[in-house]
């Protein structure tokens, strides 16, 4: 049975596409963070809280030692931080992981909440949760989650470079892979929502669509478009084929055009 | 050098921990949630958003019309926080203490929109040095915490532009003010707060990044038997000026093979407007070179 169960994980992981679904139970504790429970190196349960806004996760420097993390706790350190370690095998209620990074931390704010709610012991983020495409529901006390095939790669590494570079001279492309025939602009004084459509190339899709030159762009398949940024990154988003809204304004009254975008540059 | 800079690091961890220690606000203040939110059928919203360069989960926000602003997603944060930035343009004097304002027309980017949602208008520390820094790549306004997203289902989903947020059929409990346990948190906080601006003072501002829009051709593309062929050529365009027509096949770009369109747009992706490309292409079984300058659009 314990074999079936890691054969069908084994099998999840290699093929998001087939997965199926697992469902965590998650508590609303007091200060209204989702607690789950995770197992370490098949360790635990351990309460830890689910935190989107966690870059990085974290385990206390008890839950660490207890787990075979770390042989023993670090002695004195910033708030208890023994470092980053990986856990080989991570798992939060059913879902299970491989190779997890962690820091090891007694982090205040855990501890604090600890005094009131009872044991927690660290925090679970993004290294972990972005594997998954996550659903969570407040109402049902649900997380449901199935790999989606997204690798965060090394969190802990990218973060750090992240901080350290100065970013210069780093570009990013925006390069929308569908031909719309239309150039959009906006001058500095320009306080208005939306784009201005400056020109129309004949024939183009956008004016197939309707759109006619002076037209202010204002939502491009859900995103605003207040800045020619904006305009190229959400063109860049849209994948040939797919039915995208087009929300634009003309002389005052605001108009939702569909149109499907083909291949081009 | 190197021992240094990673002690810095280390220091850092506490401030990239995103918004969770944004609890500790709570610490010091009850939350009353709006509690006359008018119930509605499940809708779905396809919510834009962006996994930031310190790997949050950014979305962006308007309120009265005002913004965009960017916030975390943070199940970490019991409350929605307006920092003090956002909060200047919405005309309103932030006060260091903070303070709780109800807002009517907060708008998040995919169509979907906050009723009568109750604001914690203070700035979240963990933003200040981010911020600072230009560490995330993103300027940070605020946090949307659990008083917000409860109300919804939430889909992350990285291998997609959007989160799927559906409206829930419930009204979320309020976060409950948790007394005795300031004291103590604060303090660490405090101490944390010191730290992490110290290391900040250290750290060079990030310059932002150069963003480059892909020049314009004017064609249309598709594949055909393993070949890259022009279906549409639009008229005014860079590719109607240098003759390149329906039915050309596209066989090298810059001395690129290109045997697909993706491998087209990608030898392509970061060319920008006013740029020189050439192709070569094969037309009536004879090969053709073909230079032109890009154009602005898309």
């Amino acid at each position: 049975m314990l074999t079936f169960f890691f054969c069908s994980l084994l099998l999840m992981m290699q093929s998001p596409a087939d997965a199926k679904p697992a469902t965590v139970p998650f508590e609303i504790i007091g200060s209204k963070h989702m607690a789950v429970q995770i197992k370490i190196n098949g360790k635990g349960p351990y309460r830890v809280i689910f935190d989107t806004g966690a870059p990085i996760s974290l385990v206390s420097n008890k839950v660490a030692t207890e787990t075979g993390l770390i042989k023993k706790q670090a002695a004195g350190g910033f708030m208890g931080m023994g470092g980053m370690v990986k856990a080989k095998d991570f798992q939060v209620g059913d879902v299970q992981a491989k190779d997890i990074q962690l820091i090891v931390m007694d982090h205040p704010t855990v501890k604090a909440i600890s005094e009131v709610v009872g044991p927690i012991e660290g925090i679970v983020g993004y290294p972990f949760f972005a594997k998954f495409r996550t659903t969570v529901n407040y109402q049902d006390k649900t997380l449901t989650m199935v790999p989606s095939g997204f690798e965060p790669g090394d969190v802990m590494a990218s973060l750090m470079s992240s901080m350290m570079s100065n970013n210069k001279d780093k570009k990013v492309y925006l390069s929308p892979s569908t031909l719309w025939g239309l150039t959009v602009g906006k001058s500095t004084s320009d306080g208005e929502a939306g784009v201005e459509v400056v020109y129309l190339f004949g024939n183009g899709l956008a004016e197939q669509a309707g759109i006619k030159q002076g037209d202010r762009l204002l939502v491009l398949d859900g995103v605003w478009t207040d800045t020619l940024d904006d305009a190229y990154r959400a063109a860049s988003q849209v994948k040939a084929g797919r039915t995208v809204k087009v929300k634009i304004k003309r002389d005052g009254q605001e108009k939702v055009i569909e149109v499907t975008p083909r291949t081009g540059l | 050098m190197r021992s240094s800079n990673s002690g810095m690091i280390n220091m850092k961890i506490p401030a990239i921990l995103g918004a969770f220690g944004v609890i500790v606000l709570m610490l010091f203040t009850g939350l009353v949630h709006a509690d006359d939110a008018p119930q509605k059928a499940a809708e779905s919203y396809f919510v834009p958003f962006r996994v930031s360069d310190v790997k949050h989960v950014v979305i962006r926000v308007k309120v009265n019309g005002q913004g965009p602003f960017n916030f975390i997603v943070d199940t970490g944060a019991p409350a929605v926080y307006f920092g003090s930035e956002m909060a200047k343009k919405l005309g309103l004097t932030p006060k260091e203490e903070g303070f709780w304002k109800e807002f009517d027309n907060v708008e998040i980017e995919g169509g979907l929109k906050l009723d009568k949602i109750k604001v914690r208008v203070e700035e979240p520390f963990q933003l200040v040095g981010i911020n600072k820094m230009n560490a995330a790549g993103i300027k940070y306004h605020g946090v949307m915490g659990y008083s917000a997203l409860a109300q919804f289902q939430i889909e992350y989903d990285f291998t997609s532009p959007h989160l799927k947020w559906t409206r829930l059929d419930w009204k979320p409990p309020p976060p409950a003010a948790m007394g005795s346990l300031s004291a103590g948190a604060s303090a660490n906080m405090k101490a944390m707060i010191g730290l992490s601006s110290f290391a900040t003072a250290l750290m060079p501002k990030k310059a932002d990044a150069v963003l480059v829009y892909r020049g314009l051709i004017g064609i249309e593309l598709s594949d055909k038997d393993g070949k890259v062929v022009i279906s549409k050529v639009l008229p005014n365009t860079p590719a109607a000026l240098a003759e390149l027509k329906v039915d050309d096949v596209i066989v090298r770009v810059n001395d690129k093979r290109t045997k697909t369109t993706a491998d087209l747009q990608k030898a392509l992706s970061s060319v920008g407007a006013d740029q020189e490309v050439t192709f070569d292409i094969s037309r009536d079984d004879s090969e053709k070179t073909i230079k032109l300058t890009t154009g602005r659009g898309f």
